[in-house]
């Protein structure tokens, strides 16, 4: 039995983890990756200390820190639920794996919501994707569509305006993202903003070929010819496991 | 039954990392395509694994699209 399990090993969890680790705490940290949403971000401009730093080099470096103490750790396993017991808590994994502690923290961040539109399942991985970072590159030279208006959105246009043909970036609501964000990608001859614009279908067999959006204000409708649909519309929190014994908001 | 698994992957791709680490920490030997670098196995991967995603993983006809550990320590025998 652990003093305190960290479920969770993106910066909120790692860094929960060293501050256990230097009280000496009998704690697990258990985590199905290291880094968590960070790793996502190719560049990462708003961490104190560092100008830029790679997201997955900050996590490398979060890591190195958490190494440097006798901690217990499991990566690769999915809580799949947590429960009460009568000294404490009970985590159950994805693989049958079960651990108790007196405590849990729980910092299972979030994962990216979908837009619940008809192509989107069929076309995931073909043409959908969620994660700028590792499908980018394979747009290069070719037309493609970054769904929201939020930072994410923001970062995952001014990756892709470098390296595809033509960037349209569609918002169901004006910009949300940070005004230095969106200085970065308006300027770009190669990206058309459309905002306050809904999405309403991904189309294609095999892969991707176009969308359908909806222009709000004047109701028209019209299609988009891309082979990328890069879903960015905020993100769900990672708490279904844990909606036994905690109260969920309705944002879960 | 003896396997030869191909990952296709980009450089900056968590999931592509997990992946490669998750094979070879089970004894998986693999070989791997940068589609960054290399264009023919980018053309490779749409085409013949009908995929725009990495990591893609590709063994004995079977085609995962994405890392899902539960899925491809079936699909793997383990």
């Amino acid at each position: 039995m652990y003093e305190l399990i960290i479920i969770g090993a993106g910066p909120a969890g790692m860094t929960t983890a060293v501050y256990a680790a230097r009280k000496k705490l009998n704690a697990l940290l258990i985590s199905y990756d290291i880094g968590g949403q960070v790793l996502w971000t190719a560049g990462v401009e708003n961490y104190m200390g560092y100008q830029l730093i790679e997201g997955s080099e900050l996590m490398r470096k979060f890591e190195e820190q958490v190494k440097q103490f006798p901690l217990d750790t499991k990566t690769g396993e999915r809580v799949n639920s947590l429960s009460q017991t009568n000294k404490g808590f009970k985590v159950r994994t994805a693989k049958g794996e079960s651990y108790q502690a007196r405590a849990v923290i729980i910092a299972t961040g979030k994962r990216p919501r979908q837009l619940n539109i008809p192509g989107e399942d069929k076309l995931r991985g073909k043409g959908v994707t969620y994660c700028a970072i590792c499908d980018g590159p394979l747009f290069v030279g070719e037309s493609v569509a970054v769904i929201g208006g939020g930072n994410s959105a923001l970062e995952a246009a001014e990756d892709m305006v470098k390296i595809a043909d033509h960037v349209y970036l569609v918002s169901l609501t004006l910009f949300t993202g940070d005004q230095i964000l969106i200085d970065k990608i308006t300027g770009a001859n190669n990206m058309i903003v459309l905002l306050e614009h809904e999405v309403l279908e991904i189309k294609g067999e095999n892969h991707v070929k176009r969308i359908k959006i909806r222009d709000l204000k004047s109701k028209q409708e019209r299609e988009l010819d891309v082979s990328g649909v890069f879903i960015e519309i905020g993100l769900i929190p990672n708490s279904d496991p844990l909606k036994e014994i905690v109260q969920l908001n309705r944002l879960g | 039954m003896a396997r030869e698994v191909t990952i296709y992957t980009t450089p900056n791709c968590p999931y592509c990392k997990m992946a490669k680490k998750f094979l070879a920490d089970n004894g998986i030997e693999y070989q791997e395509f940068n589609i960054v670098e290399d264009k023919a196995a980018r053309e490779e991967m749409k085409n013949r694994c009908n995929s725009l995603a990495v990591p893609t993983i590709c063994f004995n006809g079977e085609v995962l699209i994405g890392f899902n550990e539960a899925e491809l320590r079936v699909k793997l025998g383990l």
